[in-house]
C-alpha cells in the first residue's frame, strides 16, 4: 500500500526535478518561520543572562523568523517571489497551520519551506540537522520533498562555524511521527498541495548552539545555506562571492557551564575580539567584525571577492593570532580559531581544603580535597604534582574553568588517621608557567567511615505476604532521603522495573533510635513471583558517608492469609480485649497496648495490634506479657500449630504461653526480623509430652540491639493446621502410609524402621498411638486425621493426612 | 435581548454548548460513512452532493448525501484543493499539478457530475489562474491579498481591511448582499458587497460559512507549531455577537463546508471522518 502511494504521487508529479535551468524570476518561495509570538506555542531556552520569559532571551521564533527574513531578501535579490507566513513576531502573526497551508497553497509556491530549530525534549544533548518531508523515509508524497531535504540538509551539516555531534538525518514525517498515527505526519505539511518541507536546522536546547542563535551573522549564514540549496534545486547559478566565517575559542580554558558541551564547545567563547580581515600581504585591511559577547564567539565576513585573505584576531586578554583564508565563488570558507590567553604570573593556591590544626574536630572521611587558584590550571601537571600520605586511590574533578581542582577519594579515608597533603611547585597554569613553591597540609579523619545497615526488609529468601508489602532498611545514622529512589530499586522475575509508593515512604527523623527508609510497594505483589532488591551502597547519610557494600536481595511473594481447608483457630483475635497487661511478669516495659486493628488484618474483621515500648538504659532485656483465659482448643507438644504475624523487624521474639493443668510453658512463635505479614510455624517442643494444653498469653522478649526498644506487631490466627506445610517436616525416609482411607489397621513402611504410629485429630487430640508399624483403627471414628509416623533409628519421621472408614 | 432558549433535536445534548445562542435548533452530528479517510468536504449550492479530497488534496471524490454512495472524480494531484461548484451544481471546476522542467504548473479541468466526464479546460501552465462559477450572477474569490467579486461580468477587486492584508475563503451571504472572510493575521470579517461597512465579527476562524443572513458558522483552531491541539466549530450570530461552539471539546475539526439553502454543515476531523450538523435559527 505505502508503494502504490508513492508510485502515484510520482507519477502525478511526473517529470524530472530541475532537468534544465530555469529562471529565477519564474519561481515562488513560500517561508514558514516557525512558532512565533513568544506565546505557548513557542520554545523558550533559558540562557544566562536572561531569565524565563524574556523577551530579549533566546526564543524559537526569533531565530526562525530572522532566517527567514535573510533568506527572503536573498532570494529576492535574485529576483524570486517569496512569500511569508510572518514577517514580525507577535501572537497575531503566528497563523495556524491551516492558514499557513492555505496560503502557501494559494500561492501556488514553487517550494514550502517551514524553518525550524529542534529540541530533544529529554535531559540529552545533541546537535545535528533535522530534514523532514511529507511521506515515509525514501518514500516521499511529492519526490521534491525528499530531493531538497537531502540538498539543504547537506548544505546546512557544511557549516564549520558550529559543532555537530551527530550526521545530518533526513527522514519522512510518517516514519518520524510514527506514534502520531500512520500518514498524520506534521500539520504544516499535511495539507499543502506544494512540494515543501520543515528544517530543524540544528538543536535550540544544545546550550552552546542556543548562543549561537543568538548571533544574527550565524543565522545569516544558515539562510545562506537555504539560497544555496534553492540555486541547487532549480538549477540556478550561484553567487560570484564568498563568505568566511569561524568561531573564536579558547585554546585551554574551560567554559564554567553546567551544560553539556562538546568538542570546542568545552572552551570559553571569547568576548570582543576584534577580527580584522586584510589582503593577502596582510598590508590592507578590508573589513571588521568584533565578536558579541552571547557566548559564541562567531565572526562572518558575506559577500567576499574570491581570492587569498589574511585574518587577524585581536583581544586584550589574548595573544594575537592570524591566519591565511582561500575564499571561493559561492563557497564558504571556515576559519575557526584556538587563541591562547595571556597568563604572565606564576600560579598560586588561593584556598585550600579540609583546613585542619590539632584540637579541631576531625574530618570526615570522605571529605574531598579541594584547591582554589589564581589562575586556570593545566590538568597533568597538576594532577601530577598532587600527594597524598598515607597512599589514597581516587580521581580529579576539575571545575570553574580549571581555577579548581579537587581529589575525590574512591574510598572513604581510614579512620582516625593523619594525611598529609602535597601540591609540589611543578604544577602549572595553562600557560606553562610552574608554580614554584609547595603547599603543603595536613589533616586528621573521624572514627567513622562507612554507614552501617543494620537491618533490612526483606531478607534473602524471605517469603513477603504480597498485599501492603514494604520494603525497609535500617541503618546506624539517619539516611540522606532525597536520592532513595535510585538507590533502593526493585525488579521482577522479568527483569522489569517494581515501582514504590514514594508518597506513603516513611523515614527516621532526629530523636529516632535508628535511622531508617520505608517505602511500601505501589502495587500488591504477584504470589509466586520472585522479586529482586538492590540496596545501593551509594546510601549515605547527610555527611555523605555511604554503606559499604551493596546489598542484594531475593523474595518470593506469597499469600500469608491462604484461607486452609483444615486450620482451626485457636485464638482468631477478632476479640483483642480479651488479653489484658500482666503488669508482674513484664520486665523493663515503659509502654504495652493491645488493640483491635481492622485494617491490617488478614482474617475476620479485625487483627490484635500490640505496641510495646521498652525502657531505655538498662541491662536488662525488656519482656512483656498480654494474658487471656484458657482457650478451647487443646494442643500437646505434637500438634500442627501456625501463627499468623505481621512483624515489625525489631529482631524480638515473639511467644506464645500454653498452660497445662500443672505448668506455664512459652513456645516460640517467632523470631521478629521480618516487615508485614508471615505465616509461621510454632515450636511447640518445650511443652511437656502427653499433657494437654491452653493458649493463655502472648509475650514479646527483647533481644537487645539499637531496634529492639520498640514496636508494633499485628497477630491473627492461632491455629491447629492439618496441612502438611504448617507441620514441621522431619521426614528423613522414604515412607508410605496405607491403605488410605483405613477401616481395620493402618500400616507404615519404609526404607527405615518404623518406631510408632500416632493419629492425631484435627482439633489437635491423640486418639490412637502404637508401637511398630501397624496401628487398630477400628475403634476410631470415621473422619479425616494426621498419622504421624516416627522411625525407630532415628529422630526422623513424616506425618501423613489419612481418611478412616469403616 | 430575548431570553436564551435551546431547542436541541435528536442527541445534541452530547456537545459541549456552554452559550448557545437564542432559538437554536441544533441537530446532532451525524456521521457520513465512507469508505477511506475524507477531508476537505465541499458541499453543492443545494446541499446534496458532497466533495472531499485526501489530506494533501490529491484526488477529488463526491459523496451523493442521499444515497451515500461515493465517486471518484479525479485522482490527480491538488484535485481536491479548493474546488469550485458551478452555481447550479451540475459542475465543478478544479486544478491539477504537475512538475515541468521542475517548476509547478497547474492546469484547469471541469467535470460534469451527471455523467462524471472530466474536460481540460487548460493545459498546465504557471499562469496564475483563479477559478470561478460563472453561471449566476455574483461570485466572490480569493486571490490572496485581495477578493474578486464578479457581478455582471464585470470583476472588482476589494480589499476591506486595507492593503498588504491577506483574504482567504469568501462567502456571499444567501441575500447576495454580504461577503464573508478570513483575514488570518486579524480575525473574521462581515463587509457589504462593495467592500464597505466592515465588521470585525471574531478573533481568528478559519472556513467561516454563512448559516443564513444573520448568523455564520467558523472553525477555532490552536496548535503548537507542529499539530493541532484543538480546534471547535462555532456559531456567531451577527446581531448579537453571541457566540456557541457545536462541537464538543474532544473533537478536532478540521475544515468546514456549509451550505446555507439548508442549513447544514459538513465537517472533516483530523482522522479523516466527516460529521453533518443541520443549524436552524428560528426568527
Amino acid at each position: 500500500m505505502r508503494k502504490q502511494l508513492a508510485s502515484f504521487a510520482i507519477s502525478a508529479m511526473a517529470c524530472a526535478l530541475a532537468s534544465h535551468a530555469v529562471n529565477p524570476q519564474d519561481l515562488t518561495i513560500y517561508i514558514n518561520p516557525g512558532h512565533g509570538g513568544h506565546d505557548s506555542d513557542d520554545r523558550n531556552v533559558v540562557i544566562y543572562p536572561y531569565t524565563q520569559g524574556d523577551p530579549e532571551g533566546f526564543w524559537e521564533s526569533n531565530s526562525n523568523l530572522d532566517k527567514g527574513l535573510f533568506l527572503r531578501d536573498m532570494l529576492q535579490a535574485k529576483g524570486m517571489t517569496v512569500h511569508m507566513s510572518r514577517v514580525t513576531n507577535t501572537s497575531a502573526d503566528d497563523l495556524n497551520l491551516t492558514e499557513i497551508d492555505q496560503l502557501a497553497n494559494k500561492t501556488k509556491a514553487d517550494f514550502f519551506f517551514s524553518i525550524h530549530s529542534n529540541a530533544t525534549g529529554t535531559s540529552s544533548r545533541v546537535n545535528f540537522p533535522l530534514m523532514l518531508y511529507r511521506g515515509y523515509d525514501n518514500e516521499p508524497v511529492y519526490p521534491g520533498n525528499l530531493k531538497m531535504a537531502e540538498i539543504l540538509g547537506d548544505h546546512l551539516y557544511e557549516n564549520g562555524a558550529t559543532v555537530w555531534t551527530n550526521n545530518v538525518s533526513v527522514r519522512g514525517d510518517w516514519s518520524f511521527y510514527h506514534s502520531w498515527g500512520d500518514k498524520v505526519g506534521l500539520g504544516v505539511l499535511r495539507t499543502l498541495t506544494i512540494e515543501g518541507m520543515l528544517s530543524e536546522g540544528s538543536f535550540h536546547d544544545y546550550i552552546p548552539e542556543t548562543y549561537r542563535l543568538m548571533n544574527p551573522e550565524f543565522k545569516w549564514v544558515e539562510a545562506w545555506h537555504f539560497r544555496k540549496a534553492v540555486d541547487q534545486f532549480f538549477g540556478l547559478e550561484g553567487d560570484t562571492k564568498g563568505i568566511i566565517v569561524g568561531r573564536l575559542n579558547d585554546s585551554r580554558l574551560k567554559r564554567d557551564a553546567n551544560y553539556v558541551t562538546f568538542k570546542e564547545d568545552k572552551f570559553v567563547a571569547i568576548h570582543k575580539a576584534k577580527v580584522e580581515l586584510f589582503d593577502e600581504a596582510g598590508t590592507t585591511r578590508l573589513a571588521e567584525y568584533t565578536t558579541d559577547e552571547m557566548y559564541n564567539g562567531i565572526y562572518a565576513f558575506t559577500n567576499v571577492e574570491p581570492g587569498t585573505y589574511t585574518i587577524k584576531v585581536t583581544q586584550d586578554e589574548y595573544y594575537p593570532t592570524e591566519a591565511k583564508v582561500t575564499v571561493e565563488a559561492d563557497k564558504a570558507t571556515y576559519q575557526n580559531l584556538l587563541l591562547d590567553k595571556v597568563r604572565n604570573t606564576a600560579p598560586e593556591v588561593l584556598t585550600y581544603s579540609p583546613v585542619w590544626n590539632d584540637g579541631d574536630e576531625y574530618v570526615l572521611c570522605n571529605t574531598p580535597v579541594v584547591f582554589n587558584f589564581n589562575w586556570d590550571m593545566e590538568e597533568t601537571t597538576t594532577e601530577k604534582a598532587f600527594s597524598i600520605t598515607p597512599e589514597v586511590k581516587g580521581k580529579f574533578v576539575w571545575s570553574d574553568a580549571n581555577f579548581t581542582m579537587s581529589f575525590v577519594p574512591e574510598e572513604p579515608y581510614t579512620t582516625d588517621t593523619e594525611y598529609t597533603v602535597t601540591l609540589a611547585g611543578t604544577a602549572q597554569h595553562n600557560g606553562g608557567m610552574e608554580m614554584g613553591k609547595p603547599v603543603t597540609f595536613k589533616f586528621h579523619t573521624s572514627d567513622r567511615n562507612f554507614m552501617e545497615l543494620i537491618g533490612h526488609y526483606p531478607k534473602n529468601g524471605d517469603m513477603v505476604h504480597y498485599n501492603g508489602a514494604a520494603i525497609e532498611i535500617r541503618l546506624d545514622k539517619h539516611p540522606y532521603v532525597a536520592p532513595i529512589l535510585k538507590q533502593l530499586l526493585v525488579k521482577d522475575s522479568k527483569g522489569n522495573s517494581v515501582s514504590l509508593n514514594t508518597r506513603n515512604m516513611k523515614y527516621s527523623k532526629a530523636g529516632d533510635a535508628f535511622g531508617y527508609v520505608r517505602i511500601p510497594f505501589s502495587k500488591a505483589l504477584t504470589v509466586g513471583d520472585k522479586y529482586y532488591v538492590t540496596i545501593s551502597k551509594e546510601i549515605s547519610d547527610k555527611d555523605g558517608i555511604t554503606l559499604q557494600n551493596t546489598t542484594e536481595v531475593e523474595f518470593t511473594a506469597v499469600d500469608a492469609g491462604e484461607e486452609k481447608e483444615n486450620h482451626t483457630a485457636i485464638d482468631d483475635f477478632e476479640n483483642a480485649g480479651a488479653y489484658s497487661l500482666i503488669a508482674d511478669d513484664n520486665v523493663n516495659v515503659k509502654s504495652a497496648t493491645i488493640a483491635a486493628d481492622t485494617k491490617e488484618k488478614l482474617y475476620g474483621a479485625s487483627s490484635a495490634s500490640i505496641a510495646y515500648q521498652f525502657e531505655d538504659g538498662s541491662d536488662v532485656a525488656g519482656e512483656v506479657l498480654f494474658g487471656r483465659q484458657a482457650a478451647t482448643q487443646v494442643v500437646t507438644n505434637g500438634s500442627a500449630v501456625v501463627a499468623h504475624v505481621y512483624g515489625d523487624l525489631s529482631g524480638n521474639e515473639l511467644y506464645a504461653q500454653f498452660t497445662s493443668e500443672t505448668t506455664i510453658s512459652y513456645a516460640l512463635v517467632c523470631k521478629l526480623d521480618f516487615l508485614g505479614w508471615h505465616e509461621v510455624k510454632v515450636d511447640l517442643s518445650t511443652l511437656e509430652g502427653g499433657a494437654d494444653y491452653r493458649l493463655t498469653g502472648i509475650k514479646i522478649v527483647e533481644v537487645p540491639t539499637a531496634m529492639s526498644k520498640s514496636g508494633t506487631i499485628r497477630l491473627d490466627d492461632i491455629a491447629l493446621s492439618t496441612d502438611d506445610s504448617g507441620v514441621e517436616s522431619i521426614e528423613v525416609a522414604t515412607i508410605t502410609v496405607h491403605p488410605n482411607p483405613a477401616s481395620e489397621y493402618l500400616i507404615a513402611n519404609g526404607d527405615a524402621t518404623i518406631g510408632s504410629i500416632e493419629l492425631i485429630s484435627m482439633s489437635g487430640a491423640t486418639v490412637a498411638r502404637c508401637n511398630g508399624n501397624v496401628l487398630n483403627v477400628s475403634g476410631v471414628a470415621e473422619g479425616t486425621y494426621l498419622a504421624k509416623v516416627k522411625l525407630a533409628t532415628s529422630n526422623g519421621g513424616t506425618v501423613k493426612k489419612v481418611i478412616i472408614k469403616h | 435581548m430575548k431570553p436564551t432558549r435551546i431547542l436541541l433535536t435528536l442527541a445534541a445534548a452530547a456537545f459541549s454548548m456552554a452559550a448557545v445562542a437564542s432559538d437554536v435548533e441544533i441537530s446532532s452530528a451525524q456521521e457520513l460513512h465512507i469508505d477511506r479517510q475524507a477531508y476537505h468536504p465541499v458541499l453543492s449550492p443545494d446541499g446534496s452532493l458532497l466533495l472531499f479530497s485526501t489530506t494533501d488534496h490529491t484526488g477529488l471524490y463526491s459523496y451523493d448525501i442521499a444515497t451515500g454512495k461515493t465517486f471518484t472524480l479525479d485522482e490527480s494531484a491538488a484535485a481536491g484543493f479548493a474546488p469550485v461548484f458551478s452555481q447550479k451544481g451540475d459542475k465543478v471546476y478544479y486544478q491539477t499539478a504537475t512538475l515541468v522542467d521542475g517548476l509547478l504548473n497547474r492546469d484547469v479541468r471541469a467535470v460534469t457530475l451527471r455523467s462524471g466526464k472530466v474536460k481540460q479546460l487548460a493545459k498546465p501552465s504557471r499562469k496564475d489562474v483563479e477559478l470561478r462559477a460563472l453561471d449566476g450572477d455574483t461570485f466572490v474569490s480569493s486571490a490572496v491579498y485581495h477578493i474578486n467579486v464578479v457581478r455582471n461580468g464585470v470583476t472588482t477587486e476589494l480589499r476591506p481591511v486595507a492593503d498588504g492584508h491577506s483574504y482567504l475563503w469568501p462567502s456571499l451571504s444567501p441575500d447576495g448582499t454580504r461577503i464573508l472572510f478570513s483575514e488570518p493575521f486579524q480575525g473574521v470579517f462581515v463587509c457589504n458587497i462593495d467592500g464597505s461597512g466592515l465588521k470585525k465579527i471574531a478573533g481568528k476562524g478559519d472556513f467561516p460559512g454563512w448559516v443564513n443572513n444573520d448568523a455564520v458558522v467558523t472553525v477555532s483552531t490552536v496548535d503548537d507549531g507542529y499539530n493541532i491541539m484543538s480546534s471547535n466549530l462555532n456559531l456567531i450570530e451577527l446581531n448579537s455577537g453571541e457566540t456557541s461552539t457545536l462541537t464538543p471539546e474532544e473533537v478536532k475539526v478540521g475544515e468546514l463546508s456549509v451550505c446555507a439553502a439548508t442549513g447544514d454543515m459538513v465537517y472533516s476531523t483530523l482522522d479523516g471522518k466527516l460529521f453533518m450538523i443541520n443549524v436552524k435559527i428560528n426568527r
